[in-house]
């Protein structure tokens, strides 16, 4: 534990970053609006199955 | 029983573990005896969910949606597809026939580790009990049917052990298998965060490391899942949106319990169930048992805005409120009287499971 507990605030860090990453980037709206609008507008729902 | 030193400890481990198995074995006899009554194969029981798991095993996730219903794979999340991936890897069984036997052996560690976590969280419950409640109440037929239930089951009473030994990193590490196998796997961030907030002042600079590492660990497994969903669909929130394509798009939980009571029939036992779940959450709650009644209730809100069908499966296969029901039915008298009442409603959900009645998906 002791040696692992080096690496801890490396590790905290690289975890920021790569959140950080993910909501700026990937969660951005421009990456969901597109697919999300058709779905949550309901157009799925009225297209004949 | 109580034991005292490390001898009797590992006694009373050892108890569970044969207790797990000979109810695992009672459980695997029901399904025999009902598979046998309706010519069924008892490895041959892949339907719904876990054909949609073992697509993903088989092919990944799909990068779009049918043309037909617009369904698509990306509300099931990737962990158990991918163990069951690497079984077929290493042993060449086929993917529906893998879910199945992973599922089973899952099944059996779940019994056990709810035990274990039983007994660390309430002196009252015999293992008896505890195991008898999740080996053979009427929804424990998921832990056969190759669907992921018995693995959250499993992830979720090891990761509170070990929130009980105040081990964070072990946690941290459950934590985001937790959130890689389903949507409320991310909650065991509420009873984490209650856990570190009563701890964080006193402890050391490691532990404090140790705490918001293991805190930060936790959502990993979803952010993964994420950021694959993003790389195949371009949307990382797809298993969100994809729910509306089932006819489940968000609702007020509420409106849903309330709808399920005017509808009737089977809609009105799921608004029970529902509704029984979220007393059990506000009993454990003001019970001084906080983690636990906040992951249970945001376990059982969440999976309600989707509506009413699939709660059955986030009710029954939750430790802790499997946990408050083994309390009540831990005396003698109420055990003769529900667990019969139990295992026929197991049988009778054996026997819809394998006329693929739409109702037990």
């Amino acid at each position: 534990m002791g040696r692992l507990s080096r690496f801890y605030p490396l590790l905290i860090v690289a975890l920021l970053v790569f959140y950080f990453v993910l909501a700026f980037w990937v969660l951005h709206p421009t990456a969901s609006v597109a697919y999300s609008q058709y779905y949550l507008s309901g157009s799925q729902a009225v297209t004949p199955p | 029983m109580m034991f005292e030193g490390e001898g009797s400890r590992r006694h009373e481990r050892l108890y569970a573990l044969w207790l797990s198995v000979g109810l695992f074995a009672v459980h695997q006899l029901l399904e025999l005896l009902v598979a046998f009554a309706y010519h069924r194969h008892v490895l041959d029981v892949c339907y719904w969910d876990c054909k949609w798991y073992a697509g993903i095993s088989l092919h990944g996730y799909a990068q779009t949606a049918t043309a037909a219903n617009h369904q698509a794979n990306w509300a099931f999340f990737p962990l158990f597809p991918l163990l069951v991936l690497l079984i077929n890897t290493a042993t060449s069984l086929s993917i529906p026939l893998a879910s199945v036997l992973l599922g089973k052996v899952l099944f059996l560690f779940s019994i056990y580790a709810f035990i274990e976590f039983a007994t660390r969280y309430s002196e009252n419950v015999p293992p008896l009990c505890a195991g008898m409640i999740v080996a053979l109440s009427p929804y424990a037929l998921y832990g056969n049917t190759g669907y992921t239930e018995p693995l959250f089951l499993l992830l979720t009473c090891a990761f509170f052990v070990f929130l009980k030994d105040r081990r964070y990193l072990a946690c941290g590490l459950l934590g985001a298998l937790l959130s890689a196998t389903r949507v409320p796997g991310i909650f065991v961030a509420l009873p984490y965060a209650v856990v570190v907030a009563q701890h964080f002042l006193p402890a050391s600079r490691e532990q404090k490391l140790e705490m918001v590492l293991g805190g930060l660990l936790i959502p990993l497994g979803l952010a993964l899942f994420m950021l694959h969903l993003h790389a195949v669909t371009g949307d990382a929130l797809a298993f969100i949106h994809v729910q509306k394509a089932w006819g489940r798009p968000l609702s007020n939980p509420l409106a849903v319990i309330v709808g399920g009571f005017e509808r009737g029939n089977i809609h009105l036992i799921w608004a029970l169930m529902s509704v029984l779940a979220l007393v059990a959450s506000l009993f454990l709650i003001f019970t001084r048992r906080l983690t636990l009644g906040l992951f249970s209730l945001f376990c059982t809100l969440v999976p309600l805005w989707t509506g009413l069908q699939s709660m059955p499966r986030y009710i029954w296969w939750q430790a802790p409120i499997l946990l408050v029901l083994a309390n009540v039915i831990s005396r003698r008298a109420t055990m003769i009287i529900f667990m019969p009442i139990f295992v026929l409603g197991l049988a009778y959900m054996y026997i819809a499971w394998m006329a693929v009645k739409s109702w037990v998906v």
